[in-house]
């Protein structure tokens, strides 16, 4: 009966907001029919056995079992991908804020060309191919060119091809590729920021820098490091065409898998649509209770 | 002040970063290649053959020119090898034909005195599939010099349909390039130098008494007519003015307002077919031009290369002097002219006409003959033809020059190298003054060359910036001579310097030019605006635009019909044409089936998964018709009526890739595999023998790798191209157990090999990655193993390194029977028919039109015409490759290769077998681990795939 009763109430509710409903119309069939829809077709097909030419066939949670129990590769790639989500993600974020901050006390001219710089990376897309050129595995690629004629190493190193290289080479390339993501955000911030209260910190005791960044500066840019930490989350945990890029897909003895990798070798190598769909599935979970987790975080910034 | 600190830190933050990587490449340093062992000197004297230069200083020939002219026909020669004397062919009597083998013939020739000739020539070729005609002539048993090997006699090609004809156009109306032929005629050429190094023929100094002179081919098929020793005098022109004065005695009817325009594109012979109408829509003044579709209207795409000409049909109305004129475009040398020999009837009419330079024009322009005065040429009443060849004129002592100090180059290189290694320890002492007594000399000698280069270049005084690539070079020579200790530290500029001067020939050598239409008229006539105003312009690029709105791009073929068949192709812009061409011509109405074609680079399952796959896919990889048959989505062909006459023309094996459970899915199309190449100079150089057996392959490696140059090896982990299927197969290993169920890596003799594969990497160091392009040709790689279609890029785009490399079958294996299997693995594409095809009897129709050695031979030739020798296509159809122009040496070995070849099949999960082979490659070859246990754990994990893959399709 009570039940009932909300139900009409939020009937009621919507003919009463009727004008906003029709505004948000446009976005939320979008959003249904480009991302929900998908997102529940993943999950229905990660209990089937689907190849994409022929039907899928329900296979209860076979999918599931296997991803977990006898998946190897599986492993590595979560491995890696939790490198590059808590590792890489929160060292990307931390250098993100200090290079917006150094770059928030440059001059106007100065900080145009500073956030062109550092937000290239992220422009330029593709750009991250030149970083096969400077890492090349050949005796003439830069780095080793460089190392070579230094006298470091007589023989070139395969930066690229040598599993226990590629991990090292992908970090450093995607910090410097996700650098760019929250910056943009943070510079923005920073800009917004109410200068009369740092007068009016100041005079209440404030002693340092760091104490201005923590006790005001943070709780003032609360929305705008919430939205980078949520970018970076997303960024890290689909780093992908960076290592297929750079190491191949697969990679060596699948060293720099990562979990949307092994979705891409499953889904489109192999066409394995419905395992692919529960690793996606499981992408998803992580994905999500990640950005809980950083969001109670930051709701302690600056308390 | 704060801001300092902060500024600062942003600046460690950023040095943190790149210093990481480094820190990390410190750690993985590897201490192999100390070049201590090599102490001994390694003086190795480069011994070349004479050239034409060196021959010409050993004789007075001036003195010895000889006022007779000797005739060598087929009547009084002395001995025939493998061509046959006969008494008339086409008009001409006692010639001599050579058929398609290797042939000398020799004739005996009596001088009363010492003697020098220049040499003429007469022949026709016999249509064959070859593109010109290589010979070489010898004196008294050995060729004289170097250049006399290597002669190139042309053929000439039309375009097969008349010159009255207008091109045919496509459904749009757009023209479509004419079909090339080859047009056989009596020719008679005069022997020059056949990259245009030297301004003057050949010649040949006889001395008194018995000679003998042969004339040898190698297999490309003529009729020999005569040759012609004659008097160098003969070839000596009047100047324009002594021949004005000479035919001004002659009637001159010229008409005032005679007008006629020749359209350019449109000529009466060529010398390859390469020389097709091309078009441009740039200017209405064009001829001809249309706003909405395509007109070829202009020629000279790839009209650079010395020896190149174009010939045209003129007629003049009367008897008397014309005014000659081009309208061309030159926009590519902006240093100096494009150069044109102009012959009118088969001659030079005067001196000035050896050279004609067309000047750096970025748009269109009008140019008459002549610089300061206008030259006229004299033509009786009625047609004559005018030739336009390509020369290099005044520039062929530079590139001779420049060329001989690049070779010098290359060679100072490859010893310095053996030295010191590619990556010199720049703080030891290498002492290379000493190892290399000669070297200050030879480094000395090639500055002084190229400062005459230079004078002579200056002498122009407009070729400055020429010059200044020129002066980077000489100054680094000139500080090696002084400071030989500095040598090892500045080695890859000097590399880099080596490479800019090859280029910079290579941009002396090619001559562009492109023609729009040529001019004949009486000596005052106006000549017409190159180009239209920019009023013209506009109106011109508006119809443009605006005839986008009706024409249609996307595909090529004209109205849907119920026959209609949709085929998508797997690859370039130009594939699609000819193939359009080729379907066009000879498909469409041959089997009134109509053919939609679509060029679409995207996997097939998306397209199977919206119901919009197409009837046919052509250019398929070699893995995926079985991935997808197993899937149920592709058609298998065995059954089709005349199957079994396609597979009898290729390789018995080339099929087994896309067989799977005994059913065929897809025909092959192109079929390549491995080949050796190795560089004979550094081979002789350093005193080795071309390996036939692994074990002598892998002595020669260590020899190579002793003197600091590399070996190469194809690495893939895509496919079955690498060494290691080749080893195994070899030595009697096989990959997959008889029920293709699972891998058969356990046998000794595959564990064997994949020993040997990895010893290459561990124990001889082979680079993984390499350009193998560029060090073969530098020659810090005289060895390597590619795949065979690598032999055109060499040949088109290494030209300096001519002669100097060979291709041979890969190593092979001996068997206890005492043969040696050369067994070696291939890669190809194919095409295949979709199960879901609602027209199938059609689409088999087309399938094998596109299979048969006609079809796949004459794609393969049209391809060539417009993409170049490199991009030759290397079908699977055996009868078809025997229409590609391979010379038949060429062809030889790589049939002999071909015999050999063995294909991998493709099973459920075949991908996991090459990844995992390369993971175990990795783990041996950079984690030193054992390789039977790399080999055994990651074979297991391949063996899991594949029965699971069979479990999940019920193949089991």
């Amino acid at each position: 009966m009570k039940n009932k009763v909300n139900k009409e109430s939020l009937w009621h509710q919507i003919v009463l907001n009727h004008r906003n409903y029709v505004l948000l119309f446009p976005f939320f069939f979008f959003f249904v029919l480009f991302t929900v829809l998908p997102v529940l077709t993943a999950f229905y097909y990660s209990f089937t056995d689907y190849d994409m030419i022929n039907p899928a066939r329900f296979t209860g949670i076979e999918n599931y079992a296997r991803l977990f129990l006898e998946d190897d590769v599986f492993l590595i790639a979560l491995k890696n991908t939790i490198i590059f989500a808590f590792i890489t993600g929160p060292v990307c974020y931390i250098c993100a804020f200090l290079f917006a901050w150094l770059i928030n006390e440059l001059s106007s001219g100065l900080r145009l060309l500073a956030i062109t710089i550092f937000y290239s990376p992220v422009l330029s897309g593709q750009l991250f191919t030149v970083w096969a050129f400077i890492f090349s595995s050949d005796r003439y690629g830069l780095i080793n060119g460089l190392l070579m004629n230094l006298g470091i190493i007589n023989e070139p190193i395969y930066w690229l091809t040598s599993p226990e290289m590629i991990m090292p080479v992908l970090i450093v390339v995607q910090i410097w590729m996700s650098l760019g993501t929250g910056f943009l955000s943070f510079v923005a911030g920073l800009k917004g920021t109410d200068k009369a209260l740092y007068e009016a910190g100041s005079i209440d005791g404030i002693r340092n820098r760091f104490q201005e960044l923590w006790y005001i500066t943070f709780p003032q840019m609360a929305p705008q490091l919430l939205f980078g930490a949520v970018m970076q989350i997303v960024s890290s945990f689909s780093v992908g065409g960076i290592s297929t890029s750079l190491a191949g897909n697969p990679s060596p003895e699948y060293a720099g898998q990562t979990i949307l990798i092994h979705i891409s070798d499953y889904g489109s190598v192999r066409y394995e649509m419905g395992y692919a769909s529960a690793i996606a599935v499981v992408l998803f979970v992580l994905m999500f209770f990640s950005n809980k987790l950083i969001t109670k975080l930051l709701s302690r910034v600056g308390s | 002040m704060v801001k300092g600190w902060q500024k600062g830190l942003g600046i460690l933050l950023s040095v943190i970063f790149m210093f990481s990587s480094i820190t990390i490449a410190v750690n993985a340093e590897n201490t192999y290649g100390d070049s201590d062992a090599i102490t001994e000197a390694d003086n190795i004297s480069v011994s070349d053959e004479l050239s034409y230069e060196e021959y010409l200083k050993n004789i007075n020939e001036e003195e010895n020119y000889s006022a007779e002219e000797i005739l060598l026909t087929g009547n009084n020669t002395l001995k025939i090898k493998n061509a046959e004397q006969k008494s008339e062919y086409k008009g001409k009597k006692n010639v001599v034909e050579i058929g398609q083998v290797a042939s000398e013939i020799t004739w005996e020739v009596n001088v009363s005195e010492d003697s020098f000739f220049f040499i003429k020539i007469n022949y026709i070729p016999i249509e064959y599939k070859g593109k010109e005609i290589s010979y070489s002539l010898k004196l008294n048993g050995s060729v004289p010099y170097k250049e006399l090997g290597t002669l190139i006699l042309p053929i000439r090609w039309v375009d097969s349909l008349d010159l009255e004809e207008e091109l045919k156009t496509d459904a749009y109306g757009n023209d479509i390039i004419p079909e090339q032929e080859q047009k056989p005629e009596w020719s008679t050429v005069t022997v020059y130098e056949s990259r245009g190094f030297y301004d003057e023929p050949l010649g040949i100094m006889l001395k008194a008494g018995k000679n003998t002179i042969s004339f040898s081919t190698i297999g490309e098929p003529l009729v020999l007519e005569s040759i012609v020793l004659y008097s160098p005098e003969k070839e000596k022109l009047l100047s324009y003015k002594e021949y004005y004065e000479e035919y001004s005695k002659k009637e001159q009817n010229t008409k005032n307002d005679f007008f006629k325009t020749i359209q350019a594109e449109r000529p009466v012979a060529k010398t390859s077919p390469i020389l097709y109408p091309t078009y441009d829509r740039s200017d209405p003044n064009l001829q001809p031009s249309s706003p909405s579709s395509i007109k070829r209207n202009i020629i000279g795409k790839g009209w650079e290369n010395y020896g190149q000409y174009l010939e045209w049909e003129i007629e003049a109305s009367e008897s008397g002097f014309y005014r000659l004129a081009f309208k061309y475009r030159q926009s590519e040398k902006q240093e100096s002219s494009s150069m044109r020999k102009l012959y009118v009837d088969g001659s030079i009419p005067f001196e000035e006409a050896k050279e004609i330079g067309f000047e750096y024009s970025r748009g269109y322009s009008v140019m008459t003959l002549g610089d300061k005065e206008e030259f006229f040429i004299y033509l009786d009443k009625g047609k004559h033809t005018i030739r336009l060849e390509v020369t290099l004129g005044d520039f062929s002592e530079i590139v001779r020059t420049l060329s001989q100090v690049q070779e010098k180059y290359s060679s100072i290189y490859r010893r310095i190298i053996m030295i010191t290694s590619t990556s010199p320890d720049i703080y030891r002492d290498y002492d290379i003054e000493i190892e290399i007594p000669t070297l200050s000399d030879e480094l000395r000698e090639m500055a002084d060359k190229l400062k005459s280069v230079q004078a002579l270049l200056e002498g122009d005084g407009k070729y400055t910036a020429d010059t200044k690539t020129l002066d980077e070079i000489i100054i680094q020579l000139e500080s090696f001579v002084e400071k030989p200790y500095t040598i090892p530290e500045r080695l890859s500029r000097f590399n880099s310097n080596n490479t800019t001067l090859s280029t910079y020939i290579s941009s002396l050598q090619i001559q562009p030019l492109e023609l729009d239409y040529i001019i004949l008229s009486s000596k005052d006539s106006e000549l017409p605006n190159a180009e239209a105003n920019f009023f013209e312009k506009m109106l011109f690029e508006i119809k443009i635009f605006l005839s986008t709105f009706s024409n249609e791009y996307t595909s090529k073929s004209a109205q849907k019909k119920d026959n209609t068949i949709e085929v998508w192709l797997n690859s370039g812009r130009e594939q699609l044409n000819v193939l359009t061409s080729l379907i066009d011509s000879s498909f469409k109405e041959k089997y009134d089936i109509n053919v939609e074609l679509k060029l679409i680079h995207c996997t097939l399952v998306q397209s199977i998964l919206a119901d919009m796959e197409p009837d046919i896919m052509v250019g398929i990889s070699r893995n995926d018709p079985v991935d997808l048959a197993l899937r149920g989505a592709i058609e298998s062909l065995d059954e089709y009526d005349g199957f079994n006459e396609i597979k009898s023309e290729y390789n018995k094996e080339a099929f087994i890739p896309y067989i799977l459970e005994n059913k065929t899915y897809a025909i092959p199309e192109t079929q390549t595999f491995n080949m050796m190449f190795y560089r004979t100079d550094i081979f002789e150089e350093l005193g080795l023998s071309v390996p036939k057996t692994w074990d002598e392959f892998y002595n020669v490696s260590k020899m190579i790798i002793h003197k600091n140059m590399e070996v190469g090896l194809p690495y893939s982990n895509a496919d079955f191209t690498g060494i290691f299927p080749t080893l195994v197969l070899q030595n009697g290993g096989e990959f997959f157990n008889e029920t293709q169920t699972a891998m058969a890596f356990d046998s000794v003799q595959v564990i064997e090999s994949f020993k040997t594969w990895t010893d290459f990497y561990t124990q001889l160091s082979f680079s993984l990655f390499k350009d193998d392009y560029n060090r073969f040709r530098t020659g810090e790689m005289p060895l390597s193993i590619m795949n065979y279609s690598f032999y055109n890029t060499l040949a088109v785009a290494a030209p300096e390194i001519t002669g100097k490399w060979a291709m041979e079958v890969v190593p092979g294996t001996a068997k206890s029977d005492g043969s040696v299997d050369y067994t070696t693995t291939a890669t190809g594409t194919a095409a295949m028919m979709m199960a879901d095809s609602d027209k199938k009897d059609a689409s088999w129709k087309f399938l094998k039109w596109w299979s048969s050695s006609e079809i796949q031979a004459e794609y393969g030739n049209r391809l060539e015409y417009i993409l170049g020798a490199s991009a030759r296509y290397t079908p699977a159809n055996m009868k078809a490759f025997e229409q590609i122009p391979w010379s038949n040496s060429e062809r030889d070995i790589i049939l002999e290769q071909w015999n050999y070849v063995r294909e991998i099949s493709n099973v459920p999960g075949s991908y996991y077998v090459t990844r995992n082979i390369d993971n175990a490659f990795r783990a041996v070859t950079m984690r030193n681990q054992n390789y039977r246990e790399a080999l055994n754990y990651w074979t297991s994990e391949t063996n899991k795939e594949i029965t699971r893959k069979r479990n999940q399709y019920g193949l089991n």
